[in-house]
This record gives structure tokens, sequence and C-alpha cells, in this order.
């Protein structure tokens, strides 16, 4: 009931915020959808309720703002939805379309309860995003460029961008120092975070770190595992996957999810499924070069016999010659030279009666005169 | 004066023997030749001797990789 005042009529506020409710809650009867991007989510792990901040964008300009609420349950609810369809939680900055409806409050103001929001929506968001970050990447030209990059043939300096306590680096780390396998390699790790809002940022600040001392190592690695497929949309993020692409050291991931293929890991220069597959890529290409060497020397002692043997043979035959044709063997074997004045005589036709022969036998020699000749 | 390697040993050997085997040479150059020819199979004989050890070396060194299987 308005008050009058000096004739003036007036409501107090509750009266008037209480008619604003009650026109509020005649006119919007039910329920309806929104689309809008989820500024701020507000969540609080011990009351279990979210507030988000609503916000619609133009120009990236805010033209429209309204704080919401998600119940506990129905955070819950929600949330448990929205990871297993978008593989991420609920989160700052993404676009949603929510189910709501109008909740006014004398003391708090508009808002709009949440009552649920569709997954779906913001899956294709994502997957748009996803397809932005590759087709702008594609258009630059900056596609191919780091699987261009020649990872040297025994990567021995790994730069590796990972968490200490993670299992994934974990995983790594125990196969390039397993104690049996004799290649000794050098890693130094650049913490950051994986996963999740903030990653992004946190990936970016190691790779620059890495750049910066590039000379000293042969790769860079992205590990990550053990956190299941949620929180790796950041790996389709356009800044990250430009750095990556167009970066000066070949970059190995291994972020360890079943789901689809990140742009990061599409403009990497390998790509493993996991951390461990990783590791393996790279010892295996210790072990393959080990072998290729055992291969080559075995090649250069098969291709030595082989030599040795034709040499020794050909030796051996002239040995055999030398035998045959050394005239101390033919006199051995009961032939006899004869010389007449220091030439050997071939023929009878070269002699007459009174010639003095000179005539070689094996132990010795002779002097002859020719009496007759036939 | 340069000692003489393989090669050469083994390519001077190589032109004694087709000589004599021409048979165009006398008795006395023959056995000369010959002498010749001896000397330098048995050196170019021994140096085959040295690098047959060291290939064998070579064989060794795998077979031990292989057992070792690094």
């Amino acid at each position: 009931m308005a008050k009058e005042e000096n004739g003036i009529k007036y409501f107090t506020l509750l009266e008037a915020l209480r008619s604003i409710q009650n026109t509020l809650l005649n006119r919007y009867t039910s329920s309806f959808w929104v689309k809008a991007d989820l500024m701020k989510l507000n969540h609080y792990v011990h009351s279990g309720h979210a507030y988000p901040d609503l916000v619609e964008k133009q120009d990236n300009k805010i033209v429209a703002q309204v704080r919401s609420l998600i119940w506990k349950d129905d955070f819950e609810r929600i949330n448990s939805k929205f990871v297993s369809t978008t593989k991420e939680p609920i989160k700052d900055g993404i676009t949603v379309l929510i189910y709501c409806r109008i909740q006014f409050d004398a003391l708090y103001g508009l808002s709009l309860r949440i009552i649920d929001i569709d997954p779906l929506f913001t899956l294709g968001e994502l997957e748009k995003e996803r397809l932005d970050t590759i087709r702008k990447i594609k258009e630059e030209g900056l596609w191919d460029n780091n699987k261009k990059l020649s990872l040297p043939l025994l990567p021995k300096r790994l730069a590796i961008i990972s968490v200490q306590t993670s299992k994934g680096y974990s995983d790594f780390m125990n196969i390039i120092n397993e104690e049996k396998q004799p290649y000794k390699l050098f890693t130094m790790l650049f913490p950051s975070l994986l996963q999740g809002d903030n990653a992004v940022e946190s990936l970016l600040i190691a790779l620059d770190a890495i750049e910066v001392v590039k000379d000293h190592f042969d790769a860079v690695l992205i590990i990550r595992g053990g956190g299941g497929d949620i929180g790796l949309a950041c790996y389709n993020n356009y800044e990250l996957v430009k750095c990556i692409a167009s970066y000066p050291l070949p970059v190995l991931t291994g972020i360890g999810h079943s789901t689809n293929e990140t742009v990061s890991e599409m403009v990497s220069n390998k790509t493993a499924i996991t951390p461990t597959e990783l590791a393996d890529f790279i010892i295996k290409r210790f072990v393959n070069f080990d072998q290729q060497l055992k291969e080559i020397k075995l090649n250069l002692f098969n291709i030595a016999s082989r030599r040795i043997e034709r040499e020794t043979q050909t030796l051996a035959n002239y040995q055999q010659v030398l035998k045959l044709l050394d005239p101390k063997n033919l006199l051995k074997r009961g032939y006899s030279i004869s010389y007449l004045k220091d030439k050997i005589i071939t023929s009878a036709s070269e002699l007459k009666k009174g010639d003095q022969l000179v005539t070689l036998f094996a132990d010795g020699k002779i002097i002859s005169t020719v009496t007759d000749k036939e | 004066m340069k000692t003489k390697n393989y090669t050469q040993k083994f390519e001077e050997l190589t032109k004694i023997v087709k000589e004599l085997e021409g048979g165009d040479i006398t008795i006395d150059d023959m056995t000369l030749k010959i002498q010749q020819a001896l000397v330098l199979l048995d050196e170019c004989k021994e140096s085959l001797s040295i690098v047959t050890e060291d290939v064998n070396k070579i064989r060794d060194e795998i077979n031990s990789a292989n057992e070792n299987n690094i």
C-alpha cells in the first residue's frame, strides 16, 4: 500500500522491489534457454553452489551482464553431464546454452537460476574453436613448420615441459633412466600446468623459457598423463598451437589421452599417445642406431674376410707358378741345361763338332765336347 | 726409403709372375726374378696375416656384443 507524505505518494523499497518481483514472476512463468558467455564460474567448493557471472559481448565489449546461481545438487548433475560430453569441466570463458528461470529477490536483486546447461552446444563451440585454430594456422602457412624440422638422429638433450609429480612424467623418466638401457640422456624439467584454463599461459611461459636456451637442447617434450581426458581443450588454443608450429626446436608431445587428437599434437614434430610411448620412441632411435652400427661392422667384416680369402688364394697360385718355373726345381726332376758360351742351347742345330758345352745338373755342372752330331 | 705397402708389393709380384710366365727371360734373370718374387710373396703373406688378425678382432667384438645383447 502506498503511503503519502506532503502530498506525495510513495512505496517503501521493499514494497517496490516486491512489486517488481511479483511482476517478473507473473510475466516469466516458465523456464527458458539463454545463450551466454560464462565469464566467471564462481564455484564455491565448501558450499557446492556456483554463482556464475554471465555476459554477452559484441566486438569484444560487454553489452549485457547478469548474475546467476546453480545450487549444489544442480551443479553436480550439470557438471557431471558436461564433463561426460565435452571432456571439459564447466569453467570460465566458455560459451554456454543455459536453461534457467528468472529470480528476483528484494535483498539480492535480479539473477538467473540455472537449472541445466546443454553440453552439446558447448561441445560445438569447442569444436568451432578447434577448427578455427586449424584454419588460421594453415592460412598463415605454419601447419608443417615444426614437422619439417629435422629431429636429431640421437636426441640426447631433452627439455621437458611437465609436472614433476605427475604420473606421465614419472612414467617417461622411468623408461629414460631404466638401468638396463645403456644410453644416457640429459633431461631438464620446465614445470607447467598441463590442463585447464591456465595451462595455455603456463605452457607459453615454459616454451619461451626454453627458447632462450634452445642451443642446449635437441627437442622439447610436452608430457602429460594420468589426468584422464578432461581439460585438453587448451591444446586447441590458437596462441599455443601457433607457438608450437613455429617453434625453433622439434616439439614432441605425449599428452596421454584417448579422444580426438588436439591441434597442438597435429602440428608438433612427433606425437605419441602416451608419455611411455614417447619414451619408447626416443630410446628406439638409439637402439636402431646401435643395430645399424652392428650391421655395418658385420658387413665390413664380411667384405674384409672375402677380400683376404681372395688375396690368399692369389698368393697361393703365385707360389705354385714360381715353384713350377724355378729352374732349380726342373733340374731336381732330372732335366739339365746346357750352355754354349753362356747361351742356353735349345736346339742341336746350334752345335757343331768340337764345341765345348757347360751342362748344369741339380747337384753341379760338367764340361763336355761335341764329338759327333746326327 | 719409403717402405712399400701391401698393394705395391702385390702389384710388383704380379708383374714378375707375368714376366716369368711370358717366357721371354734368360735363365739367370729368371733365377733372380724368382728370388725377388719369393721375397715379395713372403712379405705379402705376412701383411695379409696381420690384416686377418685385425679382422678377426672385429669378428670377436661383434660376437661379444651379440652375447651381451647390448
